[in-house]
This record gives structure tokens, sequence and C-alpha cells, in this order.
């Protein structure tokens, strides 16, 4: 009864506009001294929530994908895009989806993509004239891709608060991942052959513009290899693969002449701004979920949830079901921190494999970042397409749908994310 | 002459003068917290797998960095409403009920950071053993440090927000109006 008192009040905190990560210290407080348990506990495990050395990943992708964008590596991804599909019948859809592919082996966060790529994707679709909504809609549905395929900030958490391998995490994403952009390019293929939307047919590129393109982008393109290569043959960890992107970013922007020491520093002030406040609600998260466990919430899940289901694929099923709706009102971050210790202690009862609930707890945070009321990619697609949120949120319905049946094939088809970890790393 | 509310409206200007000092502090040492785990960590990967020849504590430099980024830039954040909220219910309400809605979650926010810091001042001599690993003991190796200066910060930020939610028409994003930081 206490722990519903809690979480009601949590949940009011947010109602009220207080920020996730106090109202997190607040409730904790008060469920402290309502508890009796010990109030000390409180700055010790907010002071060292963040001293851990996988952590160190979540600001250098961060950072790799701000750099992406101001060094022009960006618009090189999404020339080499054009070049290859662009004479597709949905032609700049099908760009905006492999582009978002491309970037997402660079770069882990869907923020990174929707704000930055999706900028150079939303531009060129408008003046190739594809109707606002739908360029908007690809822009934030492609961007979700971002932290499915490796390298992943989502993953990255997943594995800290599951205490999973994040290398394990990183490959059970790629299958997943290039799904998803799968189903999104048959989704605009059929859309524009249905008429829905006028989708200008683009002229197939030369082999002299494709060469000229791959070689335009080939150093970048490069950037995936490194990354996942160096972690699977135990080069660096994914930690200093973070730091590695980083490096080859600076080293390609230079190379380009695209190196400017005032976009470099905006670059990494928001990169500043976005890890400390993903960081420091892991911190407050610490001792929230450290009474979220004391008042044995996952224990009682499990007993309630045991009462009426049996089978893994229905507690797969309940899982995405809450994760949808909590995904819809609150971001990724704090979405993870409140169920994965109650999902894992699900897993284990149900013999679901943790790696495999990771993949499907990032997809369904990716439907819940496009979904009202809070959807932070949406709102990043809203701010640069200057379109209108019913319009936007009209326009992807169909993607809506793509994403979600994604997500339940990859939920219930365990081996689309268990398959590659298995054949790699002998899981 | 007394001219009533000047003297007050003087105040809280040189008290948002110091506030705005406070900010370019923290988002300095955000900002070369950031710089140095990019340092540490790119120097550790150029020694170890170019040169050979692995440097020691470049790990534990980059996890105190961490701390420091986490605390300083979340206090910075606070202020600038950079922090993750949602206002879609305080958007829908009257400026009367909004403001009695901010005024309240200032109020929680400000106690549970004085907490905050109480504690740490209480608990200084267990949280000073806490160290990173293998690095010298030194006031910027504890683990409390940036959270304690993060928490006074905010403390401060909170009280600056109180004093406009109190005394100037109400504004959604009351908690930062100046134009003097370099984040704008």
């Amino acid at each position: 009864m206490e722990l519903i008192w809690l979480i009601a009040l949590f949940v009011g905190l947010l109602a009220i506009r207080c920020p996730v990560a106090y109202a997190m210290i607040i409730t904790s407080f008060i469920a402290l001294w309502t508890g009796n348990l010990p109030v000390l506990n409180v700055s010790l495990k907010i002071a060292s929530g963040v001293d851990s050395f996988p952590l160190l990943a979540i600001p250098l992708f961060i950072l790799a994908g701000n750099l992406m964008n101001t060094l022009g590596i960006t618009e090189r991804i999404f020339g080499l895009a054009g070049a290859l599909v662009r004479h597709l019948p949905g032609g700049l859809g099908h760009v905006n989806v492999l582009a978002s592919v491309f970037f997402a082996g660079m770069s882990g966060s869907s923020i990174a993509d929707a704000g930055g790529l999706g900028a150079v994707e939303i531009k060129a679709m408008r003046e190739a004239g594809y109707p606002p909504a739908f360029s908007a809609a690809i822009t934030a549905a492609s961007a979700t891709i971002g932290p499915v395929v490796p390298p992943s900030i989502a993953m990255v958490l997943y594995a800290f608060l599951a205490e999973q391998s994040i290398a394990a995490m990183f490959l059970a994403g790629i299958v997943p991942g290039l799904l998803m952009a799968a189903a999104m390019m048959a989704l605009v293929y059929s859309l524009s052959r249905s008429e829905a939307y006028t989708c200008p047919v683009m002229p197939r590129a030369t082999l002299a513009e494709i060469a000229s393109a791959t070689r335009q982008a080939a150093v970048p393109m490069l950037a995936p290899l490194i990354l996942v290569g160096g972690i699977l043959l135990g080069v660096f960890t994914p930690t200093e693969a973070g730091v590695v992107v980083v490096m080859y970013a600076l080293v390609v922007g230079v190379g380009y002449q695209r190196f400017r020491p005032t976009e470099v520093m905006t670059a990494v002030r928001e990169t500043v701004r976005t890890s400390a406040a993903t960081l420091f609600i892991i911190a407050a998260s610490m001792i929230f979920g450290w009474i979220v466990v004391v008042h044995r919430a996952p224990d009682l899940t499990l007993a309630f949830v045991s009462t009426f289901i049996e089978s893994p694929t229905a507690v797969m099923a309940c899982i995405i079901l809450t994760m949808l709706v909590i995904g819809m009102f609150l971001e990724g971050i704090p979405a993870q921190v409140l169920t994965v210790p109650t999902f894992l202690a699900l897993a284990t009862r149900f013999g679901i494999d943790p790696i495999h609930m990771g993949v499907v707890v990032v997809l369904t945070i990716m439907i819940g970042s496009l979904t009202p009321p809070v959807g932070l990619v949406l709102y990043t697609v809203m701010a640069i397409s200057k379109v209108r949120m019913h319009s936007l949120v009209r326009a992807l319905w169909p993607f809506y749908l793509v994403l979600l049946l994604t997500t339940l094939v990859v939920g219930f088809v365990p081996s689309l994310s268990l398959w590659l970890p298995g054949l790699l790393l002998g899981r | 002459m007394n001219v009533p509310g000047v003297h007050g409206l003087h105040i809280r200007l040189v008290y948002s003068r110091v506030c705005d000092q406070i900010d370019v502090l923290l988002n300095g040492l955000a900002f070369l917290s950031l710089v140095l785990i990019v340092t540490a960590l790119a120097a550790q990967v150029i020694f170890r797998y170019v040169l050979g020849t692995p440097l020691s504590h470049t790990d534990e430099i980059a996890q105190v960095a961490l701390t420091w980024l986490t605390f300083t830039g979340a206090a910075s954040l606070y202020r600038r409403r950079g922090h993750i909220e949602i206002d879609v219910i305080t958007g829908l309400l009257p400026h009367w009920a909004a403001r009695l809605v901010a005024i309240i979650v200032e109020l929680a926010v400000l106690t549970s950071l004085l907490l905050v810091v109480a504690q740490i001042v209480e608990t200084k001599p267990v949280m000073e053993r806490v160290i990173y690993g293998t690095l010298q003991r030194s006031k910027f190796t504890l683990q409390f440090l940036p959270l304690l200066l993060g928490g006074v910060a905010t403390v401060l930020f909170s009280i600056e927000a109180l004093l406009r939610l109190w005394r100037e028409p109400f504004k959604p994003d009351h908690r930062f109006q100046t134009q003097s930081t370099p984040w704008n």
C-alpha cells in the first residue's frame, strides 16, 4: 500500500512539472521517513550513483553524434544514401531511412539523428516537393533506429541497470535495427504506391554519381566497422569505443576542412547539457531504485503476474504493453530506471533472456519517444520541421503500426536478438 | 527617500548577478569535465593501443570527471529548466494555479536539496573515505564534493526562482531570465 502511495506521489510531482530527477529524490526522502529507513542513504547513493566506468560511454556517444552533425559528416552520409536508393518508389523516404541506418552506426542517440541528420533530410525532402507532414513523420520514425543499432546510449543504460554485457546488447540490436529499417522502407514503398502522399520520382544515380558519393562518405562509413570490430575483437571496451568514434569524427572533420572551433564548442556544450540531464537522473535513480526494491516492488509484481500468467510469451506481451503505456508519459531514461529491475525479476522467473528483453525494452521506448504527450523525438522533429503536432501524429500512424509490429516480431522471436551475440560472443 | 519595492528589486538584481556568476562557474566546470573525460580516455587509447605503453589512472580520472560533469551540469541545468520535466498539465492551468504549483515544486526541491547538503556535511567523515580506485586522495577526488557544490548551487537557484515567483508577474520559465551566461 505504501508503495502505491509513493508511486502516486512520484507521478503527482511529475504532473506538476517537477524535474524527473528531483521528483525521485523528493519521493525517496519521504519514503525513507515514512518507512523508518536510514535517511543517510540518500546523499551516499546519489554521490556514488554515476561512479561507473561503463557510464562514461554515455557522454562520449552523445558527443560523437553532435560532432557528426557539426563536422559535415551527416551531409555525406545522406548523399551516399541518396545515390543508392533515391530512384525507388518513395524516393527520398527510402534515403531518409537508409541515412538513419548509416548514422545509427556512429551515433547512439535518436535526438542527435532527429536534430542533426533530420534537419538535412527534411530540407531535402521539402525542396524535392514531398509533403511536410510525411517528411517530418519519416524523419521522426527513422530516428528511432539510432538507439537500436549500435552504438546505443539506451543499451548502455540497460546494460548498466541489468548488469549485462554492453557488447552483447550492441550485437543484439543489429538485426532488430535492420528489421525496423526494412519495415519502414516497405511502408514508404506501399504509401508511395497507394498515392497517400505525393512522392516525386527521383532519377537513378549513375555509376559515376554512386562512386563519387561513396568516395565522399567512405571514411565516415568506416566508423561503425571500427567500433563494432574493435569491441568484438577485444581491442577496446565499449567505453573506449566511444572515445575512438569521437577522435575519428574530429580527425575526419579536420580532413574535410569542416573543423570550426566555435561549432565544435557548441557541440561540446550541447553534449554537456544532454549528458548532465541524463546522468543526474541515473544518479537520482540509485536511491529511488533502492526504495523500490526495499518496498519489494519486483517481488510483488512477480507474485501478482504469476497468479494469472504462466507463459513467457504472455509475460513478453505484458512487458511490451506496459512499456508502451509508460513510454507515452515518461522519457526513456526514467522509464528504464523504473521498470528494468521489475522486468528483470519477471525475465528470470519466466526464462526470458535479459539481453532479448533489453532489446524489446529499447524498441518500446523508441515508440514512446514518438508518442505524445511526452515524446522527445516527436518534439525535436516538430521544432525542426515546423509541422504541428496533430499533423505529425496523423502522418506517423502507419509508422506506429510498423514499429509496433516490428517490436512484436522481435519480442516473440528471441533468435532475432540473440543470434548474433550467440554467434560472435558464444552466449 | 524610501521608494517601496525599489530596495527589494535591487537586492534581487544583486542576488541574480551572484547566481549568474555561480552559473558561469558551474558551466565552466562541467565543460572542463567533459574535455577531461575525452582527453584522459583518448590518451589511454593512444598510449595503450598505438604506443604500447598503457597509462595509469586515466580511467579513474575520467570517472572523477564524470561525477563533476553530472552534478555541476545538473545544477546549472536546473536554473535553465534543462532537466526532463512534463509540462503538459501545468500548461493547461490558469496562471494563478501554475504559479502555485511552481512554488510548491521549488519549495520541495529546495527542502530536499537542503537535506542532501546537510547529510553530506553530517556524513563527511564517512564519505571522505569513498575514493576512486588507486587515485591519490584530494579535494577533487572526493566523491561527495561535486554533489555538495551542485546541491548548494541548486538551493541558491531555487531561492532565486522563488523570489521571482513571489515578486514578479508569472512566467512559465521563471527560473532563468538573464542574458549574461554562455549557453544562451
